[in-house]
């Protein structure tokens, strides 16, 4: 357990010094940028230097790292380039749309990728099962924002049953829980199907259906809660990917959450929203790996078994 | 096939080196036909495709905007009055060009690390290896994104940073290669009769070491076309007024309720090619567990085998080994 938080700990050291290091040792110099966004066209380069001294970036990259995550872990993550507004606040307040977003699509994910993936386990090489990896296959191979458009033209323009942008109640949310979804749901889907096919051709299934226990019930009693941590685990890696997608998801319906930040960011090379807004990402892809490493390790003895070592 | 898969793959085929090769092509044989249409379609698109395009992709004919189909314009025009089909098909070598230089640098990167890596062993494999971890262990699209957000978009600095975030998984896959390799007789036998180890790193190491990276990048394709598509949607790749599926989508988004059309053709261009790179890559992945088949399945298959005549009843217990594991001999 504590093992586990250092390596959290660590990952989170590790990523921070690595994107830092890919963000600030890209060429083209930024300070450049900002003195002509701030002042005009004809920045001189006594306005650059002055700049270069008032954003502390004359000074060497690792006292810049440090100086940043020193303040990072007092909550001030600095002003953003932009519009030279402090970033904490910006990203407490986008933070719950982004919440909302990626908690609603991985549950979406999990129900339905779950659901096929068993139909299909349950029923092999029939109509439901080849529908199902048909519709795994399509999930995971459209591209979200595609998916996002042809769902806003169909529901939200022909029909005129949801919001086609906007965040507007639970109406508007379910067409973007279904676009950033469906991808995650495709690929859960396989993976549940391929991890319960797997484990009911093991000697425990075998076991089951020779004490006359129907296919059904060996899947749910014995195969699911067999490959239940492990699955547990890549829906939580498949969530974690969801940022890309929330980026795109959130720039399509116009939500104003923290992926739309970091697009904003992207766009204008706004160096410290892009080192926040990474920052942020990581912890919430570290503190969710963390959360089912351990829930894992509670449900599943074999996984306990290898962080407790042979002792146990 | 996931990473693990793909090196638990590559440990437990290690020694069947003769037999590789008759693999690959029996998971070629594997492969659905609509998936090898569809990429050979894309591939030939994508080296041909601007010189099949009855139009310039670029050229801005503002007197005849956003039409619909004809048999002037096959497909319509776009906003600007360009010819829909020509910049569908001319867009098809920008994601085929973006993809190879992806994967062709991931791999290229991948099997330079992954050999030094496992050939040289001790603390520059450690140095080494714990910097692929840091790079795998990090969401590497978001990677991505920041460090397209801190060199500026554009079509190579997209390809650069999708490359800077990609190689971490062929460098690892490299090195369980060679590693498993280096304890193999024949590796051992040229260290005995005194060939020089740059000889056998380049002549004996290099190529088993790289050919399993190239099936796992197959697999890998459909996911770079994808992130390439993403970025191009949110207008950090190719740069207007050049043509990308992606960005060709975002453009027609404005008017999406009167011309669905302009966003539904690139789209189902995009969905194509990445559900049929997705399949080349499922067939091709390395399936080394046994499954379970159902009795239709095995019923057809063992119909399929040859009859069974005098003296050939052991033979036959090998027949229907492989017929219920679906192999072929």
């Amino acid at each position: 357990m504590a093992r586990r938080l250092l390596t959290a700990l660590f990952l989170m050291f590790l990523g921070s010094v690595t994107g830092f290091l890919l963000i600030n040792l890209a060429p083209g110099d930024v300070t450049v940028l900002v003195a002509e966004r701030r002042s005009g066209p004809g920045a001189t380069s006594e306005d650059v230097a002055r700049m270069a001294h008032e954003l502390g970036m004359d000074r060497p990259l690792p006292v810049r790292y440090a100086d940043w995550v020193w303040h990072a872990l007092q909550g001030d993550l600095g002003a953003s380039l932009q519009r030279n507004l402090p970033i904490t606040p910006e990203l407490v307040d986008r933070a719950g749309q982004t919440l909302l977003l990626v908690s609603g699509a991985a549950v979406f994910a999990g129900l339905v990728g779950g659901l096929l993936g068993m139909l299909g386990a349950l029923y092999p090489d029939s109509w439901i099962d080849r529908i199902g990896r048909g519709l795994a296959l399509l999930g995971a191979s459209i591209p979200s924002f595609y998916l996002a458009a042809l769902l806003i033209l169909f529901f939200g323009l022909k029909l005129g049953v949801v919001p086609t942008f906007g965040l507007s109640g639970p109406a508007s949310w379910i067409l973007p829980w279904i676009a950033l979804g469906t991808g995650p749901a495709g690929v859960f889907s396989r993976v549940v199907r391929v991890g319960l096919e797997r484990a009911m051709a093991e000697p425990f299934a075998v076991t089951g259906f020779s004490k006359g226990f129907t296919r059904r019930q060996v899947l749910v009693k014995d195969a699911l809660p067999n490959i239940g941590p492990s699955v547990l685990g890549v829906l939580a890696t498949q969530t974690g990917q969801m940022v890309p997608g929330a980026v795109v998801i959130e720039t399509v319906f116009a939500w104003q959450g923290v992926g739309s930040y970091f697009y904003e960011a992207v766009k204008f090379r706004d160096i410290p929203v892009l080192q926040s807004s990474l920052l942020v990402f990581l912890l919430a892809f570290v503190v969710l790996n963390t959360l089912v490493d351990i829930i894992q390790a509670r449900l599943d003895p074999r996984i306990r078994r290898q962080f407790e070592g042979v002792a146990t | 096939m996931s990473l693990a898969e793909a090196e638990s793959e590559i440990v437990l085929s290690e020694g069947s080196r003769a037999r590789s090769g008759a693999r690959i092509t029996r998971q070629l044989r594997r492969v659905p036909l609509p998936a090898l249409v569809a990429v050979g379609l894309f591939v030939v698109i994508g080296v041909v495709g601007p010189w099949l395009a009855p139009y310039d992709p670029n050229q801005v004919d503002l007197a005849s905007v956003r039409q619909s189909f004809s048999g002037e314009h096959w497909l319509g025009t776009d906003s600007l009055g360009r010819d829909e089909l020509s910049r569908l098909l001319t867009a098809a070598r920008t994601s085929l060009v973006a993809i190879a230089l992806v994967l062709g640098l991931s791999i290229l990167i991948g099997a330079v690390i992954g050999v030094v890596a496992g050939a040289t062993g001790g603390i520059v494999d450690e140095v080494l290896m714990r910097l692929t971890d840091v790079g795998l262990s990090v969401p590497s699209l978001v990677m991505a994104l920041a460090v397209l957000g801190a060199r500026g978009p554009g079509y190579y600095n997209m390809i650069l940073a999708l490359t800077l975030c990609w190689w971490p998984a062929y460098a690892r896959l490299t090195r369980v290669a060679v590693v498993s390799l280096r304890q193999q007789p024949h590796i051992e036998a040229t260290r005995l009769i005194g060939v020089p180890p740059l000889t056998v790193l380049v002549r004996h190491l290099l190529p088993p070491a790289v050919a399993p990276t190239l099936v796992f990048a197959s697999g890998d394709a459909g996911f770079v076309a994808l992130a390439v598509a993403t970025f191009s949607f949110l207008g950090l790749g190719l740069q207007p007024p050049g043509a990308e599926w992606g960005q060709m989508l975002v453009d027609g988004l404005l008017t999406l309720e009167q011309y669905p059309m302009l966003v539904v053709l690139p789209g189902l261009a995009l969905t194509l090619t990445i559900v049929g790179l997705n399949l080349l890559g499922e067939a091709l992945a390395l399936d080394s567990l046994p499954r379970n088949i159902s009795r239709r399945t095995l019923r057809r298959r063992i119909a399929k085998l040859p009859p069974l005549g005098v003296g050939r009843r052991v033979d036959r217990v090998d027949e229907l080994t492989d017929a219920y594991f679906g192999r072929t001999r």
